[in-house]
């Protein structure tokens, strides 16, 4: 599955990413050009989706990849997807299911959900049967900290509690399309004289690579928060009552939140660049950035209204949407940072 | 009598084990006091119940933190909730905010290197301690000269904390290791109470081999006909994932995972309730698996690799048979395996060029007279210093007035002085380290009974065994027939496996 997404966002961006920009997105790296290219080339769902993939395991799968001929290699930073991926892409659709995905929208709650999920789940298990000399699994002290407090709400109904998650697990599985994944899924809690398997035990068991794992994992954990939400779940919900999700799915990096603060007081593009000793290019980003989060975030306030509808006119001709070859198509009468507001501006249409 | 009054009100148990109550005894009357006892004995009750009979808060020092964090949660779970650990897991606001409610806390765990911290020793000086405990005393010995220099600085601390009545534990410390605490703790007059540490339940085989692949066709052999809770150690974090896999290879019917350092918080705590769980019979591990861990039938520990010192090699067979079955110790030697702990013992100290080098940046710094401040990691970079090389150094410098705060001091002149001091200095570590590795090896190539062989240095009695004894007095792996522990591994579907988890209640009465 690992493969087949990877192969999927490079399909998105085409040719107008590097290699090294698609680890960023399923990394979830926290940077403004990051955040522009999920929303520009519509991979929100998979923003910090494989968060533990690291470079190397990247490369190699991109080796891999490039030597069993689904990925063409440009130059050093640039491939292009064979017409054997592209097919490849069309057959498999059906079979990994990673449109469960949500990768924007829960980036920030998700690590919490699952910390605080199978802490609860040991924590009930154990205590129910009266056993307190369990080892936590999770030895974060706000996660530690949450499930008490959760599980003195609960604790006159203990097996109440249980019954309710069960039953709410039980109608989750069962309702995935491939048992594998219900069998992943289980073999990973802990609870009462029980374990749960590591990555690496499991990687070995089920025969797949331990990224792979890691990522099904996490697909599940969105899956689960999505089903909880359409069907009412009420003791999975309460896992992110109190997180925040982000609105609109968007979210700020700390550098672009300190260009809006001063944005708010006023001041302009120069002055912030100066004051924060920053390129104007970099303000510019961050400006992109803000105007995603918070369209339409005083985009009058750079770009007046008739060159906006004039750019996104173009783009709405142009078959992708390459900046320089917007640029191009509109006589360079336009700088880079009015095409990009147009561009965030049309995909608000 | 009282005492065991005490003892059952407090704990509820009904009498001392060997050498508690004398220890208690003494501490209560007011004397210092050094005490070796095997594992698995209670150590800490040694401190816990004077501890709670004192006026005053008990502090006790400690080198792990998981070591601490579980004692910590014991107590709290036998209902003394005013126990605490302070260390640099702690977050800046979690340390402000104890430190603050220091007074409330009758026992503060704590590493040694926390103690560094002037302010912290300041506010505890505040409050009195009763007892000042030093848990695992032999680190002292063991570590302080190279990986902890901390340790070293204890005796100070004792002092600033007003002396309080100080209490050594160990469980392996030879009359050398006992005479070095001692050394350190110059200000501190001891009462040893020196107890046998030997385990009769045990029995030691140390088998030759010709290479790895010998290793790996016993231990498979080993795994596939005695099923029972099996410690691999190993000197190497790389063997431990490439022996676990072969194992998982060769021996179907196993359950096996590794675990060292580098493995993730959280798959290392499900591997460790695994093990405690019976649902993992072996286990491939550097040492960085044991301490503070308390299962009470591991069966057997086998040494992959050698450690470089006897007392390791004593802790880690100590983690064999605590409930008093018979179990075995095995030892693979391969003839190149002797290398590997003299290159480790090489690598725990700087090479000469790398420390003359480091001297002539420093003495330059001095020049410039400017009260430079040093970059640890240029430093470490620039001179090819690990870690625990430059700790090393760093203790000395300051030691010696060179740096001060992280900063060089231009007021020190005598620096060739210094270097040759410190170079003769790691040339006598290195020395005692061999000379202790060669204790070591001389052990693995006696041909004299294993058991006095081991034990006989650490105590005055003649250690006996329980069941046989080991491989010069006639034992063998056949003749072994050890409790086979049930195994939790289900093969269930994941309904079942679920409503396991989630309805445990319902799977018992069912």
């Amino acid at each position: 599955m690992l493969r087949y997404l990877i192969l999927f966002c490079f399909n998105r961006i085409g040719e107008q990413r590097t290699v090294a920009s698609i680890y960023h997105i399923l990394t979830g790296r926290r940077s403004a050009q990051t955040i522009q290219d999920v929303h520009l080339y519509q991979l929100t769902n998979f923003y910090g989706a494989t968060k533990s993939l690291t470079r190397v395991q990247f490369t190699n799968i991109i080796k891999e990849l490039i030597a069993q001929n689904y990925l063409n290699e440009r130059d050093q930073s640039l491939v292009v997807l064979t017409a054997q991926a592209k097919n490849y892409l069309v057959k498999e659709q059906d079979k990994y299911p990673i449109h469960y995905l949500q990768g924007l929208k829960y980036v920030d709650i998700m690590d919490g959900f699952i910390a605080r999920f199978h802490l609860a789940v040991q924590t009930y298990s154990n205590l129910v049967m009266k056993n307190k000399t369990f080892r936590p699994i999770s030895d974060d002290e706000t996660v530690q900290h949450w499930v008490k407090q959760n599980f003195h709400q609960n604790r006159q109904e203990l097996r109440y509690w249980l019954r309710g998650i069960h039953n709410e697990l039980l109608s989750f599985l069962n309702a995935l399309d491939n048992e594998m994944y219900a069998m992943l899924f289980v073999d990973r809690l802990s609870g009462y004289q029980q374990a749960g398997y590591s990555i690496q035990q499991l990687a070995r068991i089920y025969q797949i690579e331990e990224p792979e794992i890691e990522l099904i994992l996490v697909l599940l954990f969105h899956k689960l928060l999505t089903f909880a939400e359409t069907n009412q779940l009420s003791t999975v919900r309460t896992f992110v009552e109190d997180l925040n999700l982000r609105k609109n799915n968007r979210f700020l990096t700390k550098s672009a939140q300190i260009t809006l603060r001063l944005l708010e007081s006023d001041y302009t593009i120069a002055q912030i660049a100066q004051k924060r000793k920053l390129k104007r290019a970099t303000i510019e980003d961050h400006i992109i950035e803000l105007t995603y989060a918070y369209y339409p975030f005083r985009i009058h306030t750079f770009i007046d209204q008739s060159s906006l509808e004039n750019i996104t006119l173009t783009i709405a001709k142009l078959p992708n949407h390459k900046l320089s070859l917007i640029k191009q198509a509109l006589h360079n009468n336009y700088s880079y940072f009015q095409i990009r507001l147009a561009l965030v501006h049309f995909h608000n249409l | 009598m009282q005492l065991e009054q005490e003892l059952s009100n407090r704990f509820g148990f009904n009498s001392f084990r060997q050498g508690q109550k004398e220890i208690i005894m003494d501490v209560l009357a007011g004397n210092n006091v050094l005490a070796t006892l095997p594992t698995g004995v209670g150590k800490s009750l040694c401190f816990q119940l004077p501890g709670l009979m004192m006026d005053g808060p008990v502090v006790v020092v400690t080198p792990l933190i998981s070591l601490m964090e579980d004692q910590v949660k014991e107590l709290k779970m036998k209902g003394f909730k005013n126990a605490v650990a302070v260390n640099s897991f702690n977050t800046i606001e979690e340390r402000k905010q104890i430190i603050q409610t220091l007074a409330t806390y009758k026992f503060i765990y704590l590493s040694p290197e926390i103690l560094q911290n002037n302010f912290l020793v300041t506010e505890l000086a505040l409050i009195k301690p009763a007892l000042f405990v030093i848990d695992e005393a032999h680190c002292i010995s063991q570590w302080g000269h190279e990986f902890r220099p901390a340790y070293l600085k204890l005796n100070t601390i004792i002092k600033l904390l007003g002396s309080p009545i100080t209490l050594a534990l160990t469980a392996t410390a030879t009359p050398e290791v006992q005479q070095d605490i001692i050394n350190q703790l110059t200000g501190v007059k001891f009462k040893c109470h020196i107890y046998p540490i030997d385990r009769p339940n045990l029995s030691f085989i140390v088998k030759k081999v010709k290479h790895t692949a010998d290793k790996d066709k016993q231990i498979v052999e080993l795994c596939n006909s005695f099923h029972v809770p099996t410690m691999i150690y190993f000197s190497s974090k790389r063997e431990t994932e490439r022996v676990c896999n072969h194992l998982a290879q060769h021996c179907p019917q196993l359950n096996v995972a590794f675990y060292h350092g580098d493995v993730p918080t959280t798959e290392r705590i499900l591997i460790q309730e695994q093990f405690m769980n019976n649902q993992l019979d072996t286990i491939c591990c550097t040492s960085a698996f044991g301490m503070g861990i308390n299962k009470q039938d591991v069966r057997l520990v086998i040494h992959y690799h050698l450690p470089v010192q006897i007392e390791s090699f004593i802790q880690e067979v100590g983690r064999a048979g605590r409930d008093q079955l018979h179990s075995v110790s095995l030892t693979l030697v391969a003839p190149y395996d002797y290398s590997i702990p003299k290159h480790l013992i090489e690598s725990e100290f700087p090479s000469n060029a790398g420390l003359t080098g480091l001297f002539n940046d420093l003495l330059e710094l001095a020049n410039q007279k400017a009260e430079g401040e040093i970059n640890p990691a240029e430093i470490m970079n620039k001179w090819n210093l690990s870690e625990v090389q430059w700790r090393f150094v760093k203790n000395y410098l300051e030691k010696k007035q060179i740096i001060n705060d992280n900063k060089v001091n231009s007021n020190t002149t005598n620096y060739s002085q210094i270097l040759k001091y410190l170079t003769e200095k790691i040339a006598i570590r290195k020395r005692h380290k061999f000379k202790q590795l060669e204790r070591f090896f001389s052990w693995i190539n006696t041909d004299a009974c294993r058991r006095i062989q081991l034990y006989q240095p650490f105590q005055s009695t003649k250690p006996l065994a329980q069941f046989s004894c080991c491989d010069y007095c006639g034992f063998a792996l056949n003749q072994w027939a050890p409790v086979v522990s049930q195994y939790g591994v289900s093969t269930s579907s994941w309904q079942i496996k679920l409503t396991n988890i989630l309805l445990p209640f319902d799977t018992e009465s069912g």
